[in-house]
């Protein structure tokens, strides 16, 4: 059973989304409640998953293995490290509460369903990924779902679609339309991500293949790859761009970020939670086990590519979000200016600052996915997004307004949620490596707090328009649920952040010994005697860089 | 010599003569619901006869299987010899499912001439089994020309276009073209032997049988001038990029069913992998040779792929993408090793369920508008859903999404030309890209949205029939997508053995010692 959870926890969706095929479409609490069972299941086993998994251990573990093509040396690989857990974690909570927040969907319920199903699904499989066609495999799969998505369940202004150009035709019927930067249609946003995120995992597709031609021993196993590829010179330089930057582009990282923003508001309440909460940690994650594991040398040589690139992520992405009027514009670029935290934390390639970015990622997902979802609570209640026509609306929900406030202070960072956590380890690992980016980072969280408090007055407080009289509050248990979920956990990891270190850390550590060769300060330190906390870091002075 | 195994039953003639004698009974009959269900029992029957041959298939062995021998111009070294290696015995499998469900589609939308139809059908089919089950040049020849007839007719006469007649003959002439210098390639190749064999006093001393051809030594100057005969047939067949101007022609104004066959059977890229690489694999390795036929591959990808962006009907829209998907077929063939042989062989196979498979879809999409252009449609996801779902798991597996089959094929391809030279495999996936970008936006304009302006009536969802042909080939796209391998496998000897032939050229023979490199 042990054995086989990180199989129930990635099959678990798919199995549901065929059996939402089965199901006639008119039984709609059986649509729903086979979906949530089947997201239910991946969270229960994933929460297992995290608690079992072994941070004194450390590597791989529940690792599952099973040919594909012997030939090829592809085979399905599954496995997770310290780094792979917790996003894990995070994927299946934002799938279940994704499945609640949707609840009431009313527009073809069945095969929304299957679609977002399917695309947890596929995050889930990146995260689990020992072979690189398997990563690949499941990165592209992530991609498509989107599309469907967007387009299909996304909103949009309405004017949109009868724009007419100069000739009288119709605009979304000519080429142009895909480079038709600044509309905000959903058609529009959907082809912009799918080209967007296809033409950078082509790039990382020739990485990949790349790896696998000079490496010359005819696997796409991550781990043997790592132990014994070796890649120098120019070659490893362009292997390493095009990793860096084919995955960078879903992160978002500036300037590669610009469908980001656009598909998160064109998405639905649940595609931009998950969207934001996962989707954009598949490129870091990506980075870490490709870049990070195969190329060690030029990970150390070129990492200041990113924390140079991560200055302008966090403040263009904090400006921008001052000034947007759109709900989920500034939830959306709020989401890309944090994204270039974690590329600071990666890019100082410090044990602590890893470590923090890791945590990051899974504090980020909860955080901003509670702000998605209330943004999506309001517009089906108001059915707008524009701020300055929403105002007061704390009389009429007042617990949806209660959660924003606490996904607000998670997404600034506040004690008391996990995100205070992260952000404190960022700062301090990257410090010495990096001051400018860290003041950056630090004025970033001013900015932050700027936007979203801005947006929380603008939507919740001052004068209410009578218009919004009939908006309903979260009551069911159904609608409050997810929301509990999301904020328990945050604030469940900044009460009890032990367990969740050491399994990160466990993670980290023999990636940046591997790639700094520098071991943690504990192990030059004499072992006097056993101290609490570190149990961790002498299990890497004992066991250090090898890895199984 | 490559070992044969015979099979204790001549299957392959049945699969050759089934459908001939089918279209013979069909003549006889007069009433239409008859002639339907006869010519649907007769496919099916083919369609078994296939299973059981896939079935009773040695995988991964070089060895021609299910061989067949008769002579028949003996003085001229002409025989029936029929027979299946891992090369060809996917093709047999896809001509038939193919007409199945082209016989199913064409149990509605065929009213005129109905049975002159279906014996056409027939006809074709047996022509294409011809195609992919003899052994001997000559023969190969007859049904490689013979299989003009029926499809020409079936422009003609059951075309949908104003300008069928001119398509029919373009069609025609074009192929007529190619395959002329191809006949002078299969002479040469016929002469070569002849004086290797009287030279070296061996008995026949005139062949043309594929496996007597592999034996005699060419010079590479004459490898050469043969290659680029055989490549003349071949390419005006395929086509590839620039000869493919018929194509678009032929498949506005025919049929769905004759689009189907000439789109979803890739006879000419299976030629290349039949004949022209082992018969000629010095010429097939010439740094030259390998440029030009890149360069045309690359060539075709792009200019498919853009041409396809701006097509605002479907039927040309598909006509483009498989000039750019055959662009593929041959970049991994030219790659010229393992992977990217297979590659290029399981794509020709999955274009047989994708690009075939989206052109049943205009098809029922034609048969609702009359039409497969843009404006007949708009917001069909409401009123057609099923067609919709199946319109986008089709449509996904031609753009190569992972999970259905486009995505094994094209990676396998993209691997061996990134083995190759990788260079050419950076510019290939540009179109990929456009791929994407083509199906997508033809989608979201004719699918989503709001409905279109033009739909006065609703739209039906798919019938029964329809239904059948979209679940069977969704079923074979999410197969050979999630569980490639006993198709690989069956590859595996044959490909294995094509690469061996290449690394060692003529002077060594193709023999069954040739070993997998497996483990």
């Amino acid at each position: 059973m042990t054995d086989y959870i990180l199989l129930i926890i990635l099959f678990a969706p798919f199995a549901g989304a065929f059996a939402l095929i089965l199901i006639p479409e008119k039984q709609k609490l059986m649509v729903r409640v086979t979906a949530a069972s089947a997201a239910g299941i991946s969270l229960l086993a994933s929460f297992y998953l995290f608690y079992a998994f072994d941070p004194v251990k450390g590597g791989f573990q529940f690792v599952q293995r099973y040919e594909w093509s012997k030939q090829l040396g592809i085979a399905l690989y599954l496995g997770v490290d310290g780094i792979g857990t917790p996003l894990v974690l995070a994927s299946c909570i934002l799938l279940f509460a994704g499945i609640f927040v949707q609840w009431h969907t009313k527009d073809r319920a069945k095969q929304f369903y299957i679609w977002l199903l399917i695309l947890a699904a596929a995050t889930i499989g990146v995260f689990m990924s020992l072979d690189l066609f398997f990563l690949y495999f499941f990165y592209e799969m992530s991609v498509i779902p989107m599309y469907l998505l967007l387009g299909m369940w996304g909103s949009h202004t309405k004017t949109y679609l009868e724009m007419t150009d100069s000739e009288g035709l119709k605009k979304r019927d000519s080429v142009g339309f895909i480079f038709n930067f600044g509309s905000n249609s959903k058609e529009y946003a959907a082809m912009k991500l799918v080209l967007f995120l296809s033409a950078f995992a082509v790039l990382c597709l020739m990485g990949i293949l790349l790896i696998y031609k000079f490496s010359g021993l005819n696997t796409f196993d991550i781990l043997i790859l790592r132990e014994r590829a070796h890649f120098e010179g120019p070659l490893a330089t362009l292997i390493w761009l095009l990793i860096f930057f084919g995955f960078a582009s879903i992160a978002p990282i500036w300037p590669l970020h610009s469908w980001s923003p656009v598909g998160h508001a064109a998405a639905p309440a649940a595609t931009s939670m998950l969207h934001a909460g996962v989707l954009m940690k598949l490129g870091h994650f990506s980075i870490i086990r490709v870049a990070f594991e195969i190329l060690p040398e030029t990970t150390r040589e070129l990492m200041p590519i990113a924390a140079v690139l991560s200055i302008f992520s966090m403040l263009y992405g904090g400006f921008v979000a001052f000034y947007a009027r759109d709900t989920k514009y500034v939830i959306g670029y709020s989401s890309s200016s944090h994204m270039g935290y974690v590329f600071l934390g990666m890019a100082a390639l410090d044990y602590i600052s890893l470590t923090g970015a890791v945590m990051y990622m899974f504090a980020h997902a909860l955080a901003t996915s509670m702000l998605f979802a209330m943004a999506g609570w309001v517009y089906d209640q108001t059915h707008t997004r524009d701020i300055p026509s929403l105002g007061g609306l704390v009389n009429r929900m007042p617990f949806i307004a209660g959660c924003t406030i606490v996904g607000c202070m998670a997404s600034v960072g506040m004690p008391g949620t996990v995100n205070f956590l992260a952000e404190v380890m960022i700062i301090v690992g990257s410090w010495n490596k990096y001051p400018l980016q860290v003041i950056v980072a630090v004025i970033g969280i001013v900015l932050t707090m700027a936007y979203l408090f801005r947006m929380m007055r603008g939507v919740f407080y001052g004068a209410m328009d009578q218009h919004y009289a009939h908006a309903r509050d979260a009551v069911a248990f159904v609608d409050r649920l997810p929301f509990v979920l999301m904020m328990s956990c945050s604030i469940w990891f900044f009460l009890s952040p032990g367990h969740f270190y050491s399994v990160v850390r466990a993670g980290v550590d023999p990636l940046v010994a591997r790639i700094t060769k520098v071991v943690p300060v504990a192990e030059s330190a004499p072992p006097a005697g056993p101290v609490a906390g570190s149990a961790h870091l002498t299990r890497v002075s004992t066991e250090g860089v090898s890895q199984p | 010599m490559l070992e044969e195994l015979t099979f204790h039953f001549p299957i392959l003639s049945c699969l050759l003569f089934v459908p001939f004698l089918g279209a013979i009974v069909l003549w006889f009959m007069d009433d239409e619901e008859m002639i339907k269900a006869v010519a649907l029992g007769v496919s099916l029957l083919e369609l078994a006869l296939a299973i059981v041959v896939l079935a009773h298939f040695v995988p991964d062995s070089p060895s021609m299987q299910f061989a067949e021998r008769l002579a028949w111009v003996s003085p001229l070294g002409i025989s029936y010899h029929l027979g299946v290696d891992g090369i060809s015995i996917l093709f047999v499998g896809i001509t038939a499912f193919l007409t199945t469900l082209i016989m199913v589609y064409s149990w509605d939308t065929v009213r005129q001439k109905v049975r002159l139809y279906m014996m056409t059908m027939l006809l074709l089919e047996t022509t294409v089994m011809g195609v992919f089950v003899t052994l001997d040049l000559v023969l190969f020849f007859v049904f490689w020309e013979l299989m003009l007839l029926p499809s020409y007719f079936l422009i003609k006469l059951w075309g949908g276009g104003a300008e069928r007649q001119y398509a029919a003959l373009k069609f025609t002439l074009y192929t007529l073209l190619g395959s002329v210098f191809m006949l002078v390639g299969i002479a040469l190749l016929d002469i070569n032997y002849h004086a290797w064999a009287v030279r070296n006093h061996i008995e026949p001393t005139y062949s043309f049988d594929f496996l007597d051809l592999l034996t005699a030594p060419i010079s590479v100057d004459k490898q050469l001038l043969i290659f680029w005969l055989l490549f003349l047939g071949f390419a005006f067949k395929a086509p590839l990029f620039p000869f493919h101007t018929w194509l678009p022609d032929a498949l506005m104004e025919g049929p769905i069913g004759m689009a189907v066959m000439l789109a979803g059977i890739k006879m000419g890229t299976y030629g290349f992998l039949r004949f022209s690489l082992p018969l000629l694999p010095e010429a097939s390795k010439n740094e030259t040779v390998v440029t030009i036929m890149m360069v045309m591959a690359l060539a075709g990808i792009l200019y498919g792929a853009f041409v396809a962006l701006i097509q605002p009907d479907f039927r040309r829209l598909l006509a483009f993408s498989s000039v750019s998907h055959l662009g593929f077929v041959v970049l991994g063939a030219f790659a010229l090793n393992f992977q990217g042989l297979q590659g290029s062989l399981l794509t020709m196979i999955n274009l047989g369920f994708s690009t075939a498979g989206l052109f049943f879809v205009a098809g029922f999409l034609y048969s609702r508008r009359q039409s497969t252009h843009i404006s007949s449609f708009g917001g069909l996801a409401k009123q057609a859903p099923l067609l919709a779902t199946f319109l986008l798991i089709i449509g996904l597996a031609s753009i190569g999404l992972p999970g259905t089959n486009g995505f094994v094929g094209e990676f396998l391809i993209l691997l061996g030309a990134f083995k190759a030279k990788w260079w050419y495999g950076s510019i290939a996936v540009v179109g990929i890209i456009f791929g994407a970008a083509y199906f997508l936006w033809y989608y979201e304009r004719s699918i989503l949205g709001p409905l279109g302006k033009g739909l006065t009536q609703a739209v039906a969802d798919l019938k029964m029939g329809e239904l059948v042909i979209s679940v069977s080939l969704s079923i074979m796209i999410l197969w050979i997508g999630l569980y490639p391998s006993p198709f690989l496998r069956m590859m595996n000897g044959s490909v294995q053995a094509l690469v061996d032939r290449l690394d060692r050229g003529t002077l060594t023979m193709l023999d069954a010692t040739s070993k997998l490199a497996r483990d």
